[in-house]
């Protein structure tokens, strides 16, 4: 629903990529209205339409440089507008092109290829066939869509999306949704009423969104590792997907137990705020510079502190601490792994 | 590329991107047909994107954008019937709430009414910027993106209609698919038979597989009445799924660990490779039994190289009987129409 008292939305950095993608579009919108001061007319309706539909194209792809990838889709698009002349003459045929237009989108995410031609791109060919009547109208349409390519290159070059930022922004995302996934997850283990689980499906699957993201950040950074200094980045970006993975399983298992009318509410809460301090600390380490020195410290730190057992399930609490501590070790050989590798 | 193999695919309604393609595609060219046609409204494109993006992959899905779609439009149009009424041709403020309005619709992605409301905000301080007296635009979207969303809607319903509670089975058996082709790599990657990349790239296929279908039984939801259809059983299920997932991805960062901890060890890796295979002999069904055996197995893989790997699953179908954690995980899967998965 439409609340705007949630904290979520002043949190910029958790949709960090998205914020940046819509100061562009703002940045390049604005220009179309200077524009607009100095010629006025309706064509500027047109122009604001490529310009917010070319802005969405400076995004990562997995073949090419954002760059590349807005070219060929500026390119693409003017195709379309040009092939679109003969089909604006009759209602059949601008139907048939229309259909066309539509079908190349899922052509192109079956062929993985949906960094270059997709919905926002779509709406250029699409609005120009319902514009266009003479063929100098078609040129006039080009035209435009390639003064708002212009536009939208030098702001995306300007405003560019900067590797490191962005990864130090998605770990925060993903550790703060983390948090918040600790937190509903305990109130379910607890409450277990229909409200409760409502909201932890919910956290679920902003957590599951916020690791999507996360790893194809990993992937971004292993194809440039070579290029720039980002070794500390894949460390402690694998460290963090690892330690994600580590407190959705023993939460899983917390839950599972709480539902067994195994564990005393006292004894669960324990373990969740271990978890959460541990998870604080990754967080705050995100605030300096990145170092593996800080990094080593912090997993160092991390340490289950020995729990007050009041049920008689002593067998079962043990089992969960030993498998923390256990997982615990995997972090530390990993992370010790990772900086040999990386020498 | 074969250009015999790519028109068969354009033709094969077995692929979601292509039968969604063609659903999509004739919704609207009927929509340009209609508008040119009849309609002829003066903002044709409103109509042809709201049935567009109207045409989901589900029926559920489609309801629940369209919902969602008219909803946002409204707010939008309210909010800005305000403004224009208090702020007539005010046109710094509307340069302001366009830029505020496109940055937090781009920025803000995890609602769509949230995306729908400042988006709707931002394209009608366009229209009245350039048209002083442009308020009809105000109305005129309500009816458009209305018209769209009846298009939408019936192209949904008329072509080739997918219901989430139909795919649903498949889905799920897609999902257990993932999580035995998940095990398959383990067991295979801890003899080196495939690199390490292969194992992670199917784990991130698991997990996303596992968020399809809870996405599905959130659509059903949309399709028909609680009452009519038990989607606890199915959560339930993919909730064990999910234990099951997270337990071999335990087994499996343990076994990363002992590897990068002597990877001369050739005996911690048959040993592991030994828990591998037996776990594989008990199979999927079994797996509920893992997450209670994960203690025995972290015990047992420092003992089992005398014991031999039989008493560990003696150990762990022991546990089924003296445990009765299984019995409850037991009884979830009871519940579950089982004729659809393998």
């Amino acid at each position: 629903m439409l609340t705007f008292t949630n904290r979520n939305f002043f949190n910029f950095e958790k949709n960090y990529r998205p914020f940046l993608q819509g100061v562009r579009t703002s940045v390049a919108i604005s220009s179309v209205i200077i524009i607009y001061y100095f010629t006025p007319g309706e064509h500027i309706l047109w122009l604001g339409l490529c310009c917010l539909s070319l802005s969405q194209t400076c995004i990562r792809s997995p073949y090419f440089r954002y760059e590349t990838n807005m070219l060929l889709s500026y390119i693409i698009v003017a195709i379309l507008i040009l092939c679109a002349y003969p089909f604006s003459q009759s209602a059949i045929l601008a139907s048939l092109y229309s259909f066309f237009l539509v079908f190349l989108i899922f052509i192109f995410s079956y062929y993985k290829l949906n960094s270059l031609y997709f919905v926002w791109t779509y709406l250029i060919p699409q609005f120009s066939l319902l514009n266009q009547k003479k063929f100098p109208d078609t040129i006039s349409d080009a035209f435009m869509a390639t003064i708002a390519f212009g536009i939208c290159f030098i702001i995306c070059t300007t405003i560019r999306p900067k590797l490191k930022t962005e990864c130090i922004y998605e770990m925060r995302a993903a550790l703060k949704s983390l948090s918040s996934y600790i937190k509903t997850s305990e109130k379910y283990s607890i409450d277990g009423s229909e409200k409760a689980i409502h909201k932890f499906m919910e956290k679920r699957s902003e957590m599951i969104l916020s690791i999507k993201n996360f790893r194809l950040m990993t992937k971004e950074i292993e194809k440039n590792i070579h290029h720039s200094n980002l070794y500390e980045y894949l460390i402690l970006i694998s460290l963090i997907d690892l330690f994600i993975e580590i407190i959705i399983q023993i939460c899983m298992r917390l839950r599972f137990e709480k539902k067994c009318q195994i564990f005393n509410t006292e004894e669960i809460i324990n373990l969740y705020r271990i978890m959460d301090d541990m998870n604080s600390s990754f967080i705050l380490c995100l605030k300096n510079k990145i170092n593996l020195k800080d990094i080593e410290k912090i997993i160092d730190q991390f340490e289950i502190k020995p729990i007050k057992i009041i049920t008689h399930h002593n067998m079962e609490i043990t089992s969960i601490v030993n498998q923390f501590k256990s997982d615990l070790v995997v972090l530390k050989s990993e992370f010790k792994r990772l900086s040999e590798k990386a020498g | 590329m074969n250009l015999k193999k790519f028109f068969n695919t354009l033709i094969n309604f077995k692929i979601i991107e292509i039968r969604q393609g063609w659903r999509a595609g004739i919704v609207c060219a009927l929509c340009v047909f209609i508008e040119k046609m009849w309609i002829k409204t003066e903002t044709p494109g409103w109509i042809i994107f709201t049935a567009f993006s109207c045409v989901q992959a589900s029926v559920g899905a489609t309801i629940r954008k369209s919902k969602q779609r008219f909803l946002g439009t409204c707010i939008s149009c309210l909010l800005v019937f305000i403004i224009y009424y208090f702020f007539p041709k005010n046109y710094i403020l509307f340069i302001f709430i366009l830029t505020i309005g496109l940055t937090t619709a781009m920025y803000y992605i995890s609602s769509y009414v949230h995306y729908v409301v400042f988006f709707t905000m931002a394209a009608l301080m366009i229209y009245l910027i350039i048209y002083p007296n442009g308020s009809h635009f105000i109305l005129l979207r309500i009816e458009d993106v209305g018209i769209g969303i009846i298009f939408g809607t019936l192209g949904s319903l008329l072509l080739w209609p997918n219901y989430a509670k139909s795919d649903l089975n498949f889905q799920i058996e897609l999902s257990t698919n993932q999580l035995k082709e998940l095990f398959q790599l383990l067991r295979d990657w801890v003899q080196d038979e495939v690199p390490l990349e292969k194992v992670l790239a199917q784990k991130e296929l698991c997990a996303n597989q596992n968020q399809s279908v809870r996405e599905k039984l959130v659509e059903i939801r949309q399709e028909v009445r609680q009452k009519k259809f038990q989607v606890k059983p199915y959560e339930n299920f993919m909730w064990s799924q999910e234990r099951i997932l997270y337990m071999l991805l335990m087994i499996f960062n343990s076994i990363r660990s002992d590897i990068n901890r002597n990877h001369q060890d050739k005996e911690i890796d048959q040993h592991n490779l030994k828990i591998l295979q037996q776990m594989y002999e008990i199979k999927i069904k079994n797996f509920y039994l893992c997450q209670n055996a994960s203690s025995l197995i972290q015990n047992a893989k420092n003992l089992l190289l005398e014991n031999e790997l039989n008493d560990l699953k003696n150990k762990m179908l022991n546990c089924q009987k003296r445990d009765d954690l299984f019995e409850r995980l037991f009884i979830d899967i009871q519940h579950i129409d089982f004729k659809g998965f393998s």
